[in-house]
């Protein structure tokens, strides 16, 4: 009997064991399992939050430090051309107000006229900007208002991305909806290296020094300056352009480029059609110089050669060289030189000036093996021409 | 066999906790590199200066207002012609250029 009683009380406790691991199993199901299926998009959206509630406080610091670094500028450059004290609250109310300006593009519905409407509109919104800043800035010389309108530039596009982001990080926040915060974090990197460079190109506006997109036009001063000879200005009435005339090796060469030393990228395009259409000329070749964006893994100052028009922003300028070259079926030959972001939108450095300099013996060479004796070539310096005269 | 059961469950919640604190220790470095903000430190700015004539060529520090193609008022110590700027470009560091 008493043994029947202890096989008994073994069963019993084999079958508590059992029942005891299960609710174990389960409990521990639940907290691995069940509970981050429920909770999984709580979890993401603190821990995303986080994340990008940092990349804002970066971006607000970038911000206020730029803003407050071109204020005092203005007010320093102001204070010394003038003599007088100038009045800070005005000075910062219309960099603010400069920051938000808005430029409505036009309506694609009819896509007729386009880039007309287009350029007809960034044409605007550049006049406008320069005489704002003129108005903050009385009496200082037209290359130092044109840094800061490209610094006040830079601001305004920092101050926009600072918006786009806080605008889907409070959305993701009201509506406990973590997605807008995921795609945030995964170009955070990203977005944290283009605020740099936006910043640091700020501080190098400020101070004039060439940039890296300078490049282009730095190429073109130095073909005209070094390989050529019998040069000429063509006198127009195309807005911060320059071009020039002159003979390379028996062969019309017209130098296009922004007119420096002040920040700006020129009219390239309006040059272009007023050599063909106004001036009759007939180029056997039409080469572009500009900066490019290198990839991971390429070196800094790598000089690729290219056919098309090696023109970067929004495309009016690319669209209406393209145009007058299939108008006229002229070749269009382009020379890039590589570099990042953060070089193309700060001070130019050694490696970019010996990249220049390669770049004006391959200008050179395609010359010399595209064309003959008496032919006429248009050279076109892309790029904002900060730091470079002519 | 509720020994082993303790145990195996003290283990879980240790390696829980151990887990959770890495994962806070890795967002925290993170957010505090994506929120930190170092001012751009003032690099070296150079501008090269050639002779038109001999092509003498003196390398000095950025003065603000140079631009490259600006007639100076500096002059060439062979011939006293004018240096023209030829070249401005900033030096870069070490760590930068890796």
């Amino acid at each position: 009997m008493s043994f029947h009683l202890l096989d008994l009380q073994v069963a019993t406790n084999a079958h508590a064991d059992y029942s005891s691991m299960f609710y174990w199993l389960l409990f521990w199901i639940l907290v691995f399992f069940v509970l981050p299926l429920f909770f999984s998009d709580y979890f993401q959206l603190w821990r995303l939050s986080y994340g990008v509630g940092g990349l804002l406080s970066f971006l607000s610091k970038v911000l206020r430090f730029n803003f407050s670094s071109i204020t005092s500028n203005v007010e320093q450059i102001v204070k010394s051309k003038t003599g007088k004290e100038p009045d800070r609250s005005k000075i910062e109310e219309s960099v603010k107000n400069l920051i938000e300006y808005v430029v409505i593009e036009p309506t694609t519905l009819e896509t007729q006229g386009l880039v007309a409407k287009l350029k007809h509109i960034v044409s605007i919104y550049n006049e406008r900007i320069e005489e704002y800043v003129k108005s903050i800035m009385p009496q200082i010389e037209r290359p130092i208002i044109q840094n800061f309108v490209n610094a006040i530039q830079a601001l305004r596009e920092l101050n926009y991305i600072y918006k786009v982001i806080n605008h889907y990080y409070r959305l993701a926040l009201k509506y406990r909806n973590p997605y807008p915060l995921v795609q945030i974090y995964v170009l955070m990197p990203f977005i944290k290296e283009t605020a740099n460079a936006l910043s640091n190109s700020i501080q190098t506006f400020i101070k004039g020094h060439p940039i890296g997109d300078s490049a282009g036009p730095m190429v073109a001063y130095k073909f005209m300056h070094e390989k050529c000879t019998s040069i000429e200005e063509i006198s127009h009435s195309i807005k911060d352009t320059y071009i020039a005339k002159c003979i390379y090796n028996g062969r019309k060469v017209y130098v296009i480029k922004a007119l420096g030393p002040g920040g700006t990228v020129g009219h390239l395009d309006d040059a272009v059609l007023y050599l063909i259409e106004k001036m009759h000329v007939r180029p056997r070749l039409v080469i572009t110089v500009d900066a490019a964006l290198k990839l991971e893994g390429e070196k800094t100052g790598t000089i690729t050669e290219g056919i098309g028009v090696a023109i970067g922003g929004i495309g009016i300028e690319k669209f209406n060289i393209e145009s007058i070259a299939t108008k006229y079926g002229i070749p269009v030959y382009a020379i890039l030189i590589k570099m990042s972001v953060q070089e193309a939108l700060t001070s130019i450095t050694k490696d970019i000036i010996d990249a220049t300099n390669r770049a004006t013996e391959r200008v050179c060479q395609v010359i010399d093996t595209l064309s003959r004796e008496g032919d006429e070539i248009i050279l076109v310096g892309v790029g904002n021409t900060i730091g470079v005269g002519q | 066999m509720t020994t082993l059961y303790t145990f195996v469950t003290g283990i879980a919640i240790i390696l829980l906790i151990i887990l959770l604190v890495i994962a806070y220790l890795i967002m925290r470095k993170f957010i505090s590199t994506m929120a930190k903000f170092v001012e751009q430190k003032a690099h070296k700015v150079l501008t090269v200066l050639k002779c038109p004539v001999c092509g003498y060529i003196i390398t000095r520090e950025y003065k603000q207002g140079d631009y490259v193609g600006a007639l100076t008022n500096e002059y060439c110590p062979r011939d006293h012609h004018r240096l023209i700027i030829t070249d401005i470009y900033r030096e870069i560091s070490v760590s930068e250029k890796e």
